[in-house]
């Protein structure tokens, strides 16, 4: 683990993002699709051509993508786009551009992936971590299997009976959506209170789920640290028992979760973005499945270009501040 | 004592198994049959698996397909009623145990017919995938060199990158409707990275141990090592990797099926889910629209875990004794 | 032995084991990994315990530290220290006289030592946990100290131990095991990972810092012939009992019980002079399973010496030399030739 090592880590990161962008060039050429001439049969199918538009989006398009141009160079300027962010305009919402599009629900995702993220990842290793301990409370172990047989569905499908138990049942919380239709986003008190309300069901089905995933696998590293020859000569120093449980215990057995969770994190999203779809979250899977409906080849590639950036900076960001949590991975040369 | 039994049994044949590593082709075929008796887990996994698939396939049988069809029985119906239709000018009725959507098809047609669709989706993407994976691990782990490094550095991109993402945009370009088993291969493109892993690392380990040295010492070729010696051994891990590559296709199949994307026309649980969706059932509380497919799909994916759950003491024997 | 035995001899004991008995309670019945096993060391004194693997040694040193594991656990005895019994204490007293009275040194120093923190702060938390409220100022003197009496540069407190040799990461053990002063020190194989070289370095230290603070050690082994030349009196165990104690010295020339007699045959030793050269020998036949012992005495299949009734009784540890005109105490043997 070497400077060697952080260098190629960098490498792997642009070379994912590259591949993701040169996919979204290559495969409508290879299927031959041309996005406007979708989009056109589209609007025309439901009798909703606008033509003041259309004459000026066709005319976008030709230039943007330079179709009369030689394949390679359409190619360097497609990747030279993409590497500044700039995916066009989108061909549902024209002339809005793609990237503003994206910067709408961008926020909402974030959040929601990040704070289900951390909270799943304390409670599951919490969880799995009490349930290996031999001096805890026996009600965890009770907890185990429920939370085990959750984990075996898929986040969305969850999320459905959540909708039908909590929200429209019991109407403790709105029925999806991200905020109360009418209020505007701002940045008072209460659209954040309004938002939260909002986040809680899709959240905890996120949650609920994972839990059981991040408590399988610190169980099994905490029953491995207790077999370790540290902890019995923690043990023999006579070192309390909390401390025997959080600083050799856990301490260790954290460690592989960090990276299995850098290594799930793709599925993490995928699941998020369906969970969006069920709630009518306005993140980025809900806008997802507009550009799907709509034909909207500009904001389709533009999103999961950013989902796949996204999923590979926060891999490498994970796996930059690895060695401040092991210290036996260090990336600088040994002195 | 008698809760214990299962455990000692487990412990003593997994001794046996293990001085008798690559003993027989024959024992070793029949050793899963002796494990299951104790491993409640497995047998659990196994049993309700095999339940869910009887279900669909023989259960479907005594469907009129014409329910699975939008259009053909009054909309919205709760469970219970006898529905009225017509095929061919010709006046059936039926008793609608689970109601009907919102596009006029009965669900109970439809989950019966959908089971068996996607649990044929999730075993033909993860059989395909499972054989890629596989070959890669045996060739990888065997020879390894440029390729075997390929192999794994693309795979351990592949795994960090949302697959259901590269499939949307697959699917949206491609755009042509696609049937089951068109799904079934697009998707194994994407499970056979943690087959390779898993097989690749147990290929290093095993090549190292004393049996398959001997066994090359003394003149076997490369393929008799493989299919007598490694590939018995790692039976357990196999068939713990094709549940979870099972669960994994399953997962992509439902979820390229819940973004629109999936085979049209075929009533897949994925599909009813989507339209389910589509249709607001859970926030206009039509239950019985999309209860019987998550359910169908909860049993599935239960099944699969707990064949991955009571698998993992024979592929990882180390972690039997803290169950 | 009882503690009689030693107010007769007029010594006052550091460490007085008394029936000693741990069993590990699995489905297919109880296993005594150990069964009556009685010892005691003088203050200052090194005891060496000896056997195969599976003898019973390891279980015995991990008793005495109250570390047994369910489904193993602590059947009978007692080992005192200072008139207390470490086996009857509640959890938290044995927690407190963990480190204070009694200390382990362990085996496979390679692994022993917590990964992910610095040295300093793994000497500091087990006193931490002990009522010594120090200064972080005095934490530091002392953890300085402590290397410093194991032959550490005080740099090393602010490493990890990835970054240090098998032979440093043990001298923290010892330092660890030093820290708060205790009456016995058990060193389990401390040396097994390790080089001869650094192997016969670590003993030193360990001899060293022994002699400076008085306490006992009970050293753990297999290997005789390291062990025969840091000890004063040797205990040797088959099959989870203890089957001949003495001197080093009565053992090595005179070992009464036909185990010990192989054991001490089979060493490349210079010490039996009376041996031809060539005429190394291993024991043969291999140790009993503990699941199924066999009748009487464990030792008779593999005893050149059996009788007929060895397979029906079994015997007691009895004084077979009693050699107090040389004041080197008794020699036991658990055999019935005697």
């Amino acid at each position: 683990m070497t400077a060697e090592y952080l260098l190629r880590r960098i490498g792997v990161f642009f070379l994912v993002i590259w591949g993701a962008a040169t996919f979204n060039f290559i495969l409508p050429r290879i299927a031959d699709v041309n996005p406007i001439e979708e989009r056109m049969s589209q609007l025309a199918s439901r009798g909703a051509v606008t033509s003041g538009n259309t004459e000026a989006m066709i005319k976008h398009f030709e230039k943007r993508f330079g179709l009369d141009k030689p394949l390679l160079e359409q190619y360097v300027r497609y990747i030279w786009n993409f590497a500044r962010f700039d995916f066009g305009f989108s061909i549902a919402f024209f002339p809005t551009q793609v990237r503003s599009v994206i910067s709408q629900a961008l926020p909402w995702t974030l959040v929601l992936v990040t704070m289900s993220s951390l909270i799943y990842m304390f409670l599951g290793m919490a969880l799995g971590a009490l349930v290996a301990w031999p001096g805890a409370s026996r009600a965890f172990k009770l907890l185990f299997p429920p939370i085990m047989a959750l984990s075996a569905i898929p986040y969305y499908l969850v999320g459905i009976a959540l909708i039908h138990f909590f929200a429209f049942q019991l109407e403790w919380f709105p029925l999806g959506g991200g905020y109360t239709v009418g209020s505007s986003p701002g940045w008072d008190f209460d659209f954040y209170l309004d938002a939260a309300k909002h986040a809680i069901l899709p959240a905890l089905s996120i949650i609920l789920v994972s839990i059981g995933f991040s408590a399988i696998g610190m169980r099994g590293m905490m029953v491995t640290t207790q077999g370790e020859d540290y902890m019995l000569l923690a043990e023999a120093k006579g070192a309390k028992s909390w401390r025997l449980f959080a600083w050799y215990g856990v301490r260790n057995a954290m460690l592989p979760q960090i990276t299995s969770f850098a290594l799930t994190l793709g599925h993490v999203v995928s699941g998020v973005i369906l969970v969006e779809v069920v709630f009518g979250y306005p993140g980025i899977g809900t806008m997802l499945l507009q550009s799907i409906r709509n034909f909207d080849y500009t904001l389709l590639y533009g999103i999961v270009y950013l989902v796949i950036l996204s999923i590979a900076l926060a891999t490498l960001i994970l796996d930059l501040i690895y060695p401040r949590l092991d210290p036996r991975i260090t990336y600088a040369p040994r002195s | 004592m008698t809760t214990a039994q299962p455990e000692s049994q487990g412990s003593m044949l997994d001794t046996t198994i293990e001085h008798q590593e690559g003993s027989g082709f024959v024992r070793s075929l029949l050793a899963p049959f002796r494990w299951m008796r104790a491993y409640p887990t497995l047998w659990a996994g196994l049993f309700l698996l095999a339940f869910m698939v009887l279900f669909g396939i023989v259960g479907s049988q005594f469907v009129d397909p014409e329910l699975a069809r939008a259009g053909t029985v009054e909309i919205d119906l709760s469970p219970g009623q006898t529905v009225e239709y017509r095929v061919k000018g010709e006046d059936r009725s039926a008793f609608s145990v689970l109601g009907t959507d919102s596009q006029g098809r009965d669900v109970w047609a439809v989950t019966m017919l959908g089971t068996p669709l996607t649990i044929y989706v999730g075993f033909l993407a993860a059989l395909i995938g499972m054989t890629i994976g596989t070959v890669l691990g045996f060739i990888g782990g065997f020879y390894g060199g440029i390729v075997d490094n390929f192999f794994k550095s693309f795979a351990d991109m592949l795994i960090t990158v949302p697959v259901l993402m590269i499939l949307v945009v697959v699917a949206v370009t491609l755009k042509s409707s696609i049937d089951v088993t068109q799904q079934a291969l697009i998707i194994s493109a994407f499970v056979w990275m943690w087959p390779l892993r898993t097989i690749r690392a147990q290929v290093l380990s095993m090549r190292e141990r004393a049996y398959i040295s001997v066994a090359q010492i003394s003149g076997a070729n490369t393929l008799e090592v493989i299919f007598l010696e490694m590939l018995p051994n790692l039976l357990p891990f196999l068939a713990a990797s094709l549940a979870t590559a099972v669960a994994t296709a399953m997962l992509t199949t439902i979820g390229m099926d819940a973004l629109g994307l999936g085979p049209q026309n075929q009533p897949t649980l994925g599909n009813t889910i989507y339209w389910a969706l589509f249709y607001s059932a859970p926030f206009r509380g039509i239950w019985w629209w999309w209860t019987p497919p998550v359910l169908a799909l909860a049993l599935v994916f239960g099944s699969l875990y707990l064949i991955t759950a009571g698998l993992d003491p024979l592929a990882n024997p180390r972690l039997r004794r803290q169950g | 032995m009882s503690a009689e035995t030693h107010a007769n001899t007029g010594h006052s004991v550091a460490l007085d084991v008394n029936d000693l008995g741990v069993s590990y309670f699995t489905s297919s019945g109880e296993i005594k990994a150990a069964d009556g096993v009685s010892f005691s060391i003088l203050p200052g004194k090194r005891m060496g315990l000896v056997g195969e693997s599976g003898s019973g040694k390891t279980t015995t040193a991990l008793a005495l530290m109250r570390l047994i594991k369910p489904p193993g656990c602590i059947t009978k005895g007692s080992a005192v220290i200072d008139g207390i019994d470490l086996l009857s204490l509640s959890e938290e007293e044995m927690r407190t006289a963990k480190l204070s009275q009694i200390a382990l040194v362990p085996q496979g120093a390679m692994n022993s030592l917590n990964p992910v923190a610095k040295v300093k702060n793994q000497i500091i938390d087990g006193l931490r946990d002990h009522d010594a409220q120090h200064s972080a100022s005095q934490y530091r003197e002392l953890v300085t100290e402590l290397l410093d009496k194991v032959g550490l540069n005080r740099q090393v407190g602010d490493m990890y131990p990835h970054e240090l040799s098998g032979g440093m990461k043990q001298r923290v053990t010892i330092a660890i095991a030093i820290s708060m002063g205790p009456k016995v020190i058990i060193a389990d194989e401390p040396t097994s990972a390790l080089d001869v070289v650094v192997q016969r370095q670590i003993m030193e230290t360990l001899a060293e810092l022994q002699d400076e603070l008085g306490a006992a050690i009970l050293l753990i082994g297999h290997d005789i012939g390291l062990m025969a030349q840091f000890v004063d009196t040797l205990g040797v165990m088959y099959a989870g009992k203890l089957v001949e104690t003495g001197t080093l010295r009565q053992l090595l020339r005179e070992p009464k019980h036909p185990y010990t007699q192989m054991l001490i045959d089979s060493l490349p030793s210079l010490e039996r002079k009376d041996r031809k050269r060539g005429d190394l020998r291993g024991i043969p036949g291999t140790a009993p399973s503990l699941y199924a012992l066999p009748s009487g005495c464990p030792f008779h299949p593999r005893c050149p010496q059996a009788m007929e009734i060895c397979p029906s009784e079994e015997p007691l540890l009895k004084v077979v030399n009693d050699d107090h005109a040389a004041n080197q105490g008794e020699q036991q043997a658990a055999c019935l030739l005697y």
